[in-house]
């Protein structure tokens, strides 16, 4: 008997799934009350794949809606044209990210996880623990005649790798860009050389605040990434130790080391002095302001170049994620999602057929349609000495100015953010506590203490659950 | 006299406020639907249209297989809707009318019901049905949903507000018991009835987690699951979401248009315990 709807409200799903993934990675990471297997075999070669009597299904979950889930499907159909006979790829719509990791989760239990999952950034660490699936790095290796992993953009590759180990394939990556209103900064007189810095972002806020009335200096959502950004671009690690990189894995979040509380407080000083405008946690508010002139700057995804075109916005460039540390180890992180090969209950002509379908899609011309349609940034570095992506990125500046800060990106510590498993329960809790934080209603010291604290707290729950 | 006068004009002031409130959402997302994409993210608080398009419902409709989705979302209603409202009427009526002992009891249990969060339910029953063959099918979307603790209860207040001799006299002329729910006590229950067959209907018309959950097929899909599929995090394209969501609202908004003066009755009728 149903006690309720089976919908479940879209505003308030998120700490419910949150809350039912916790429940249910209690039976499915200790790999009790559930039926589900593990993966443990080795990866498998081409010759399982020959050795399949009739054409190989390969069932694909993802969370791509819109323009880019089009544009994922010719590609999917795209392929299957080409391996008609052999493979047949059926990919499937799973709702949001949380949705999508959240039906995988059940399905575990009963064995029926897809042949692929593309599952987003932060779920990384939940996969990696659940041990369903075999490492990219492995199939790699068991299959030399299809994606070479040296192709991978190494800001994305470097993402997905724990332990010097490629876990999964980056499909679609996003970074965080600075826009900026071009007749705002002037009307200001702002020199946008000084914008490649946080504390030169931060003045230049000022400076539009006091010259320009009306308008604000800067918008930011106040969501879960943005604050892992400040992190990266101080060249600090967001969890310790090592962000979760190496051996045992990440045990506590950090929040409260020197550059890190500089960067975020620099970001907070502006909110509470009224020099930025607080728009909450969705991006689409803050493009909302940046486009209607409310604000002459905004930090937002890469994803936002579509929302501004869909806007017809004119005069704003977009500009890097502007640093607050040194260089050599500090920069922007990436977002997005990546595709696993699931081993356990798929036979092995099935996983070494998923991995050419995920060949297929990490490919240079498979990535170069999909980052024209979709906005997100290619993956495969061999896309740069394409003539066609050379004459895209010339007519659209900030596609160039995303694919740079993607190649420049330097592989550390820093920007390949941070890996627990824990990652969805860690920005619920330090969201609201920075909200309180950039509205004024606590002081930053505490919130900051607060958030480390709470999420911490949901770190050390996840790794008691896992076994850890 | 003045007074009372005072009285009304504040009555009908608060009234068009609270009309205000409710309706503006509804006109935000009629507007928004409706205007061409670059003019939705001006700022403005209230979109006021200089020209009207079709194009983001078409882009909707292009996005994501909607239409065969509103017919399962249809389908998915009216099986629900009639399952529940069935299975309440006769559990409604075996808890009010006959004598028997543990009803109390019973009843107990069946509110008990609507204290578990649907979520917690959600594992248990894709197990279920998935074992029971039901990944992926229309059938596998609606059986978790055959009764509901909430129509039960709405329907047995309704039968306990009833006069009993009206059910006594049916027995004496000789109806048996489904005799009686469906020719005596129904009718007499009809503003509830139609009330409980209002919030069904929602209720299955909005399901999202299920039956996405359940299925995997575009085509078995729901309607609500359809929309989820315009929401994207890059190249957002609000003017498309809104034509989406209007789509899904216009049955839902005429369900309630229609029916709100039953839905009123029914939910402002004499609650008996």
């Amino acid at each position: 008997m149903s006690s309720r709807s089976s919908r479940s409200s879209r505003p308030g799903r998120l700490p419910v799934l949150a809350a039912l993934l916790t429940t249910v990675t209690v039976t499915t990471l200790t790999a009790c009350g559930g039926s589900g297997e593990e993966a443990t075999g080795a990866a498998p070669g081409p010759s399982a794949l020959g050795a399949a009597k009739g054409p190989v299904t390969v069932t694909l979950w993802h969370g791509l809606g819109g323009p880019a889930g089009k544009a994922f499907q010719k590609e999917i159909d795209a392929f299957n044209k080409a391996n008609s006979g052999k493979i047949v790829v059926k990919s499937s719509f799973q709702g949001s990210y949380a949705d999508a990791i959240a039906k995988y989760t059940s399905a575990i239990r009963d064995g029926g996880t897809p042949s692929i999952m593309v599952s987003n950034d932060i779920t990384t660490g939940y996969l990696r623990d659940a041990h369903q699936t075999v490492s990219a790095q492995d199939m790699a290796a068991a299959n030399p005649k299809d994606l070479d992993l040296d192709r991978l953009r190494p800001a994305a590759r470097d993402y997905y790798t724990a332990d010097g180990e490629l876990l999964a394939v980056p499909l679609n990556t996003s970074m965080p860009l600075l826009y900026v209103n071009d007749e705002l900064l002037d009307r200001a007189g702002v020199d946008r050389s000084s914008l490649g810095t946080l504390e030169g972002v931060a003045a230049a806020a000022r400076k539009i605040h006091a010259r320009v009335p009306g308008v604000k200096g800067i918008d930011m959502p106040l969501d879960g990434w943005w604050f892992e950004q400040l992190t990266a671009a101080a060249g600090a690690s967001y969890c310790t130790p090592d962000n979760g990189r190496k051996g045992d894995g990440a045990t506590a979040l950090s929040l409260t080391g020197g550059p890190q509380r500089k960067a975020i407080g620099t970001m907070a000083e502006l909110y509470t002095d009224g020099a930025a405008l607080n728009t909450g946690v969705d991006g689409n508010a803050a493009l909302s302001a940046f486009t209607a002139g409310k604000t002459a700057m905004m930090f937002n995804s890469s994803g936002a170049i579509g929302g501004l075109e869909e806007a017809k916005m004119t005069g704003y460039t977009a500009l890097p994620y502007p640093l607050s540390g040194s260089p050599s180890h500090a920069g922007a992180a990436i977002g997005g999602a990546a595709m696993w090969v699931d081993q356990a209950g798929h036979s092995k002509a099935e996983q070494v057929a998923s991995w050419k379908a995920i060949s297929y899609l990490a490919s240079a011309e498979a990535q170069e349609r999909f980052a024209k349609a979709s906005g997100y940034a290619p993956i495969n570095t061999e896309v740069d000495s394409s003539a066609t992506w050379k004459q895209f990125l010339a007519k659209n500046q900030p596609y160039a100015v995303l694919g740079k800060q993607f190649a420049d990106t330097r592989p550390t510590t820093a920007t390949s953010g941070c890996l627990t498993g824990a990652m969805s329960g860690v920005r619920a809790v330090v969201v609201p506590e920075m909200q309180q934080a950039f509205n004024g209603k606590a002081p930053l010291d505490t919130a900051l203490r607060a958030a480390e604290k709470a999420a911490t707290a949901k770190i050390k729950d996840y790794r008691g659950q896992a076994g850890q | 006299m003045r007074r009372r006068q005072a009285g009304s004009v504040l009555r009908w002031l608060w009234l068009c406020i609270v009309v205000a409130v409710v309706t503006f959402p509804v006109y935000v997302t009629v507007v928004t639907a409706l205007l061409p994409s670059g003019d939705v993210a001006t700022g403005r608080l209230v979109p006021v249209p200089d020209q009207l398009t079709l194009a983001n419902v078409r882009a909707a409709l292009d996005s994501a297989p909607l239409s065969s989705q509103y017919l399962v979302s249809v389908a998915v209603t009216v099986l629900q809707s009639a399952a529940q409202l069935t299975t309440a009427a006769l559990a409604a009526y075996a808890l009010v009318f006959p004598r028997w002992r543990g009803r109390g009891v019973v009843f107990a249990l069946v509110l008990a019901t609507l204290a578990f969060p649907g979520e917690s339910l959600v594992i248990p029953n894709f197990e279920l049905a998935t074992a029971l063959g039901l990944r992926d099918t229309l059938l596998g979307i609606v059986v978790p949903y055959l009764a509901a603790g909430y129509a039960v209860f709405l329907l047995r207040q309704a039968f306990l507000a009833l006069p009993r001799e009206t059910w006594e006299a049916a027995r004496l002329d000789g109806c048996g018991d489904l005799r009686a729910l469906v020719h005596v006590i129904l009718p007499m229950a009809r503003p509830q009835l139609i009330t409980a067959a209002m919030w069904c209907a929602l209720s299955a018309w909005n399901g999202y987690f299920w039956p996405l959950l359940i299925t995997d097929s575009p085509q078995r899909r729901t309607i609500q699951v359809g929309l989820a599929q315009l929401v994207v995090d890059q190249a957002t394209t609000p003017a498309v979401i809104y034509a989406g969501t209007l789509l899904v609202l216009l049955p839902t908004l005429l369900l309630v248009l229609f029916g709100q003066r039953f839905l009123v009755r029914g939910l402002a009728s004499r609650v008996t315990t």
